[in-house]
């Protein structure tokens, strides 16, 4: 069949070329800066004769002496030319900015025409993601799309980011979105153990990703983008689609980056008083009471007699210049029916703390092969290797914590090495006070924690595609993501906090997910009528396995082993789950006008009772292209408006329908029977989440100016997820489904072109995400729902009926006309019970993307910013308590009558001293509540493009295109109103309650560095 | 081609028809979990798990308010509530602890060779169930732990039903011989010895009855008596203790006292240690105390110092500044339950012998049974000593200048109490719930005052812990009428055995409602 298809085809083209008489053109296409467009196509109009440019843009065909020659590239307007007899044309394409058959990757990798979309998609290209040498993907998107908040955890190198598209929707705070890599889901897990008390931070599998490899980035934004996804999509998608070869022949290319981040942004402290207590000197106390800091030569703790100054600088001291280098090597190669690209890239960042490494290295192939006429197959393989080493402790107890709440005096050089040797070799703890759990020495703790961990893993799949005829297609796709995953962590000397210092604890964890999946099309136009109908299945299988071993107290330092212990406990995990299922979709085009898109889904999954583990979830879309039915002035390019309605459902987690007991070893190796305290469900049904959502794209002024503008209303109901349930049914929670959370928002993207000429282009693009989060629901008993808090019961909460975040927390009793009431102490009191003291949503976030253009030379600068939304700033309020905050100097720390009334209504008549005012202020949290509102210049780029005529020049010509850039991240804000710290990046973990909080408990840095790029 | 197409359509069919479901209810099933546990091993769990969390549930409560023990850092010395603190043991007895106990008895419940094993878990749960009571007043009781919130029960009627499952169990450890044993592995308290178990079981209906003596003698005596003449314990190896794990992790008062530095020995009770003897200084003193300096454990010869000093209890903004040196608790010495010994780190006392000595003779004194409540008080002091591990002569001097009980029905009972509380050291628990329904020995209010935020009004004793927010938010339509809301449910509350404030004792130093 396909040999008599080919004869035919070659019959009708031997007879087309045998009746006009031909000559020989020859020509050359140039690209908007003269610079040769290699692999342009040109084709006679009319035929299938045709040929594409060469490296030198430089083209040779034979066609009828009145043909038209049709000039196309990928990315530039196609230009007819007339013949009419001229043998050498020479042209120039101009850049396509209508890009009205902008193609997008949407679900299951379908390519897709933006315009037929009736939802919104937004993508983001290579160059804007690598144009600052981010390592970190996750953190490179930032800003970068409307209705994504990407906020990073004060974690450092190699930490987690909290990713929200859309807002969040889940109590049990599931909101991080699907990743996919190339139609295969990528595991994006966090390894996020940090809580509210510790633990480290480490990126999951969005960081694996490295950003060299993606050609561009489409986010799914919501339930209709995704429905296809299923139950995994309920957050959003994030697509990426990796760069395969180039069916020009050869390239190699080379990018490296060097990078140095340096300590910018902590709390203020004071700078005034020193050691002691209300005003006298005590060179043993915990606080910064003492006298003022004059040079005085007192004896310090560790009995030396010295100047008492401030110590300024303790955190410089203590932290390094973090050194980051980034280099990829990429070789793509191709022809007419193959490509191949192969890429290897290092990454190794260094973090401001010593010895806090991540260092990454990353192996991908991906090929492209048409085997026959009918069969295409397109494999990927990919290996990562992710180390990293001494992430530091998050959460309350952070190295920043102890030198925050240090006395100010302290210098750092007595605090160094952390440790004296004791007469048996030990490293004891060297400290002004008793060492505990809220004063340690920060050198001490750095020399005795240690960690490390590796990640192997291997990503790929294999794709072959089947043309039955040309309408008919069917896709089957096996794709695989696993890893292995092993680290060790422990403490190295014995404390005085725990006496099971020194310890060792090691884990291996091994994931796998598979995903098999097929699809059959049917496409076909019918003159007015474009109608594709599609079929498809998937069976996604997932299982990991962890295992964690504790040493116990090891007797003595030096041996960190598990044999070594004297009390070596295991704990193993297992979750295994399996989700099959079935799907339609079809959409029906007419005459590129209106397109209508339906979807329909059926999952099976694993995790919910028998009786409940179907469900169905349909979707359908439109679009309209105004400017396609009705004739719009000529400054007005292109308008249209689009509607969908979407649902999405969703399993739970494994394990929630059925009670079981645990049995562990426990104290005197005795086996030890527990009674799991979540009530398990047996009647879960599955989650749902529907939406609607309605949005316009306008272009006008020749696509100077375009407006993308979408309005969202989702809904979450049903939602699985554990409540706090009175003690005396037995249970401390209980797995319910209940609730129901809506998110309704505005995303506005505002493309502008101010200047564009022969030399200069500029390019501003202004993102703007309007987003609420409401707990319109929670259940018949449950009225407040907490997330993790602080021991005193400051957190973020959701209160049914309000905005979710509230932060809650402790303020002033106050009389009914608003005075502050003090006890019989003259201090000010509290409220009994805690309440909203401020809400951590923003009123909108927002960003300015500015690229300009002059010859050789651009620029690219981010700026991102939010407007409202609220922080505690526990860092501050710790300060104050032990007298270091810069608010603790007031009034020259005198004793005063504070300014209350008495419970009887009297004016307080009790004297107290700035350190028990402080003391009590400290423990009020609405005292410490920041807006969060802030503005900042997240990236700059500034580079300069060599021409290719320069290049041309270097004998041998060794360089195909070279480009050298100097870049900086987080270089300064513009204002924010936090104490020293930052708004936007420092909590303890990507976790929705740490984002009430700046621990910071790695300060956030402000990086430099250069980038090149070479293409061989 | 078309063949092709044939294949892989079957191919597809075969998939989506071979892709059932029917293995999902095993893949949703924990492979490392169970359905079904050996009592024994929630029975050992249960044992450790009463003195779990300890700094939260015991030592920052009745510890403190039995004046053993001083914080040195601020806390709850001056009756404030921390939710997170001792509300943590309400949601351990319901969540864990009675559902444990519950499945030992749904597993055991139709093995008759299990009977004596149901009735050790029955006597070890009801022990349990006394502190709870005796912590907060009313509580769920009946209906607890069963899945569904319950209902709150009065303490009258949770203490008639203690006292008869109490009965009902001593009356099942017969000493067939066809009785299985938890073995001496995993019943860490008698390893296995139900005999123990049964005079243990006696013994705590000897307290509990002794508890209700004022607000419902009649019972409290024929109680008393039963249990006196089914047998209480008749030796220091009849003690219930608590092993703590020297490999594993606890926070004991090793933990408070030393390792965190929390807390000193109270001055109250160092000062019992040399008022109530003329021989002067109580020879259990230095088995139970010494210094801290530098780290390292010092007795008051080693410093020069002629006594024992605690911490007073309830400082808060005053503190004083050598609050690091006074007295903390000896673990190196030769007091076996501080010092560990082997894989023990300390043990925690359940009841000790003396107190069982000091009950009989308040029963005595009581009238409700006949003996020398004198002798029985001295023998009390003497089995103290000897657990303590004083010497012979030491201990002989020391009782030979206790003055014998003499004076009103009151003053004896305040002799017996006082001595009855130092011989209790450290369990605070026993000794914050004598104090309450005693009011004996004179203990001291709060230093610097009660807490703004305390629910105990001026000059007066803390008498209970108020319910958790947990049961405020949860279960509070249960709740007794009168405790029923955050104001109401007060600390300064009395239960339903304690008749009268500490307040109202006479200038004579004794109360007049114990008789």
């Amino acid at each position: 069949m396909i040999k008599r298809f080919l004869l035919i085809l070659s019959l009708i083209i031997f007879a087309s070329l045998s009746i006009k008489a031909q000559q020989e053109i020859t020509g050359k296409v140039l690209d908007e800066n003269n610079e040769p467009i290699v692999g342009a196509n040109v084709v006679v109009k009319g035929t299938t004769n045709g040929t594409i440019t060469d490296l030198d843009g430089v083209f040779r065909l034979s066609a009828p002496e009145d043909a038209v020659l049709l000039f196309s590239f990928v990315g530039y307007t196609t230009k007819e030319v007339v013949i009419a007899g001229q043998t050498n044309v020479e042209l120039v394409l101009t850049p396509d900015e209508n890009a009205l058959d902008e193609v997008v990757v949407t679900a299951l990798g379908i390519e897709r025409e933006k315009k037929a979309l009736g939802y919104a998609v937004q993508d983001v290209k290579s160059d804007e993601l690598t144009a600052t040498g981010d390592a970190n993907i996750a953190t490179a998107l930032q800003g970068k799309v409307a209705g994504v908040i990407i906020n990073q955890s004060g974690s450092g190198v190699g930490g987690t980011s909290r990713i929200e598209i859309r807002g969040a929707s889940s109590l049990s705070d599931n909101n991080q979105p699907l990743i996919v890599v190339d139609g295969v889901p990528f595991n994006s897990a966090d390894q996020g153990e940090a809580g509210i008390w510790g633990g480290v931070e480490s990126s999951g599998g969005m960081a694996d990703v490295n950003p060299q490899d993606i050609e561009n980035i489409s986010v799914l934004k919501g339930p209709n983008a995704a429905a296809l996804y299923g139950s995994r999509a309920g957050n959003g998608v994030i697509l990426i689609t990796t760069k395969k070869g180039s069916s020009k022949g050869l390239n190699i290319n080379y990018n490296g980056n060097v990078t140095i981040s340096k300590l910018a942004y902590y709390l203020d402290l004071q700078e005034e008083y020193g050691q002691g207590r209300e005003g006298a000197y005590d060179r043993f106390e915990t606080s910064s009471w003492g006298p003022k800091m004059e040079g005085q030569m007192l004896e310090s703790w560790t009995g030396e007699t010295i100047p008492y100054s401030a110590q300024t600088n303790r955190l410089e001291d203590f932290t390094r210049t973090g050194i980051s280098q980034n280099h990829n090597v990429s070789l793509s190669a191709g022809g007419e029916k193959g490509t191949i690209r192969v890429s290897a890239a290092k990454s190794i960042e260094n973090g401001i703390y010593n010895d806090h490494k991540v260092d990454k290295s990353n192996f991908d192939l991906r090929a492209v092969y048409d085997v026959t006429s009918w069969l295409n197959v397109d494999a990927k393989a990919s290996y990562f290797l992710t180390k990293g080493q001494e992430r530091p402790e998050m959460g309350y107890y952070s190295y920043v914590s102890y030198f925050n709440a240090m006395p100010m005096n302290i210098r750092s050089i007595d605090l160094q090495p952390g440790y004296d040797i004791s007469p048996t070799g030990e490293h004891v703890e060297k400290l002004y006070t008793t060492a505990n759990a809220n004063y340690r020495n920060p050198y001490f703790l750095e020399a005795q924690t240690y960690n490390s961990d590796e990640r192997y893993r291997g990503f790929g799949y294999l794709a072959a595609s089947i043309k039955f005829t040309d309408h008919l297609k069917l896709r089957l796709k096996y794709g695989l993501d696993f890893f292995r995953e092993g680290g060790e962590n422990g403490y190295y000397y014995a404390d005085n906090v725990s006496s099971s210092r020194p310890d060792y604890n090691t884990r291996q964890r091994f994931f796998k997910e598979e995903n098999a999946e097929f699809l059959l099309s049917y496409n076909k136009d019918f003159n007015d009528l474009s109608l594709s109908i599609n079929f498809g299945g998937n069976r996604m299988y997932n299982y990991e396995q962890t295992l964690t071993s504790h040493s116990g107290r090891l007797p003595t330092e030096g041996n960190y082993f598990l044999g070594f212990g004297s009390n070596i406990t295991s704990e193993e995990n297992f979750i295994e789950e399996e989700v099959q299922s079935l799907y339609g979709f079809a959409q029906v085009g007419y005459k590129s006008m209106v397109y209508l898109d339906i979807t329909a889904r059926n999952d099976w999954s694993s995790t919910l009772p028998i009786d409940n583990n179907s469900y169905f979830y349909p979707s359908v879309s439109l679009s309209g292209i105004i400017s396609e039915m009705v004739n719009l002035p000529d400054w007005f390019n292109y308008a249209k408006v689009r509607g969908s309605w979407a649902q999405v459902g969703k399993g739970t987690n494994p394990y929630n329908v059925k009670q079981v007991f645990t049995i562990g070893q426990w104290n005197f190796d005795l086996l030890n029977g527990n009674v799991p305290s979540i009530k398990v469900n047996e009647d879960l049904k599955p989650e749902m989440s529907s939406s609607i959502e309605f949005g316009t794209d306008l272009r006008l002024f020749n696509n100077r100016l375009g407006l993308d503008f979408t309005y969202y209303d989702e809904q979450t109901n049903n939602q699985i997820f554990a409540v706090p349930t009175d003690w005396s049914s037995g249970y401390d929670a209980k797995l319910i489904n209940a609730g129901l959370i809506t998110n309704r928002g505005v995303e506005i993207l505002l493309n502008t072109v101010p200047v564009k000429n022969q030399d200069f282009n500029l390019e501003v693009n202004f993102n703007y995400t309007k987003n609420t989060t409401m707990v319109e629901e929670l259940n018949e008993i449950l009225k407040v729902y907490d997330f993790e808090k602080l021991n005193n019961g400051i957190g973020a909460i959701a209160i049914e009926g309000e905005k979710m975040g509230d932060i809650r927390g402790s303020v002033y009793l106050r009389d009914d006309n608003g005075a502050i009431i003090v006890g019989g102490d003259g201090l000010p009191r509290t409220q009994d019970s805690l309440v909203s003291v401020g809400n951590i949503q923003p009123d909108f976030t927002g960003s300015i993307m500015l690229k300009a253009n002059y010859k050789g030379f651009y620029l690219s600068a981010l700026i991102s910013m939010q407007q409202g939304g609220d922080i505690y700033s526990s860092t501050e309020a710790s300060a104050t308590a032990s007298g270091n905050s810069t608010r603790t100097t007031a009034n020259n720390r005198m004793s005063f009558f504070y300014d209350g009334l008495q419970e009887d209504g009297s004016i307080n008549n009790q004297l107290i001293s700035a350190q028990q005012y402080w003391g009590r202020i400290s423990g009020i949290t609405e005292e410490f509540i920041y807006d969060a509102s802030h503005m900042k210049l997240r990236e700059i780029a500034i580079g300069y493009t060599f021409p290719k005529s320069l290049l041309a020049k270097i004998p041998t010509q060794p360089f195909n295109s070279a480009r050298i850039s100097v870049v900086g991240r987080n270089l300064f804000y513009f204002y924010k109103h936090t104490p020293g710290t930052i708004p936007d990046a420092s909590a303890y973990s990507n976790s929705y309650s740490a984002q009430a909080f700046d621990f910071s408990p790695v300060p956030s840095t402000r990086t430099y560095g250069f980038s090149i790029n070479i293409g061989f | 081609m078309k063949k092709i197409f044939i294949y892989l359509v079957s191919i597809l069919l075969i998939w989506a028809t071979n892709s059932c479901t029917k293995d999902f209810e095993e893949m949703n099933t924990r492979k490392d979990a169970v359905t079904e546990v050996n009592p024994a091993y929630f029975f050992s769990g249960m044992q450790q798990q009463v003195f779990a969390n300890y700094q939260r549930n015991v030592n920052l409560y009745p510890d403190i308010y039995s004046q053993y023990f001083a914080n040195i850092i601020g806390g709850s010395s001056n009756y404030g509530y921390v939710d997170g603190w001792i509300g943590n043991q309400f949601k351990e007895h319901y969540t864990e602890f009675l559902r444990k106990s519950y499945n030992i008895n749904e597993t055991w419940a139709d093995e008759p060779t299990y009977s004596e094993l149901l009735a050790i878990n029955e006597i070890f749960t009801c022990y349990w169930w006394s502190r709870m009571t005796d912590t907060y007043g009313d509580i769920p009781y009946f209906d607890a732990s069963r899945g569904e919130s319950a209902a709150y029960d009065s303490q009258s009627s949770i203490y008639a039903d203690l006292l008869t499952r109490l009965e009902a169990a001593v009356n099942n450890i017969t000493g067939a011989e066809d009785q299985l044993s938890y073995g001496d592995e995993y019943d860490l308290i008698y390893r296995g010895d139900a005999q123990k178990w049964r005079r243990f079981g006696n013994s705590l209906r000897l307290r509990l009855a002794m508890r209700i003596s004022n607000v419902d003698p009649t019972t409290a005596q024929s109680v008393a008596a039963a249990a006196i003449s089914s047998g209480v314990m008749t030796s220091n190896d009849d003690v219930a203790k608590v092993p703590m794990s020297a490999n594993g992790w606890y926070d004991y008062l090793h933990q408070m006292l030393w390792n965190w530095d929390n807390e000193r020995v109270s001055k109250t009770f160092t000062d019992y240690l040399y008022s109530e003897s003329s021989a002067g200084e109580d020879p259990r003193a230095p088995l139970w105390l010494t210094y801290k300096r530098d780290g390292e454990s010092v007795s008051k010869e080693d410093i020069g110092l002629t006594e024992y000093v605690g911490l007073e209890n309830g400082y808060n903004e005053n503190m004083p500044s050598d609050r690091n040196d006074r007295a903390t608790i000896n673990l190196v010495g030769s007091y076996e339950d501080f010092s560990g010994e082997g894989d023990v780190q300390m043990y925690c006392p359940v009841m000790f012998y003396s107190e069982v000595l000091f009950l009989q003779a308040e029963a005595t004194l009581r009238g409700w049974v006949s003996g020398d409540a004198n002798a029985l008080y001295k023998s009390g002091i003497q089995a103290s000593m000897d657990y303590v591990g004083v010497d012979a002569t030491n201990a002989q001097n020391y009782i030979d200048g206790v003055a014998n009980l003499t004076g009103s029905n009151e003053a004896q009972l305040k002799s017996i109490i006082t001595q009855k509380w130092i011989a209790n050291f450290p369990n605070g628990v026993e000794a914050w719930a004598d104090f309450r329904r005693t009011d004996y020995p004179d203990l001291t209010l709060p230093i610097d005052g009660i807490s703004s935020n305390a629910t105990v009004a001026a000059g007066t004793y803390v008498k209970r812990i108020r319910y958790p927010d947990n049961q405020h938010n949860l279960n509070q339509e249960n709740m007794p009428q009168a405790l029923n809301s955050l104001d109401k449910d007060r600390m300064d509350f009395k239960l339903w055995w304690d008749v009268k404030g500490t307040e109202l004792k006479g200038t004579n130093g004794l109360m007049d409602s114990n008789f």
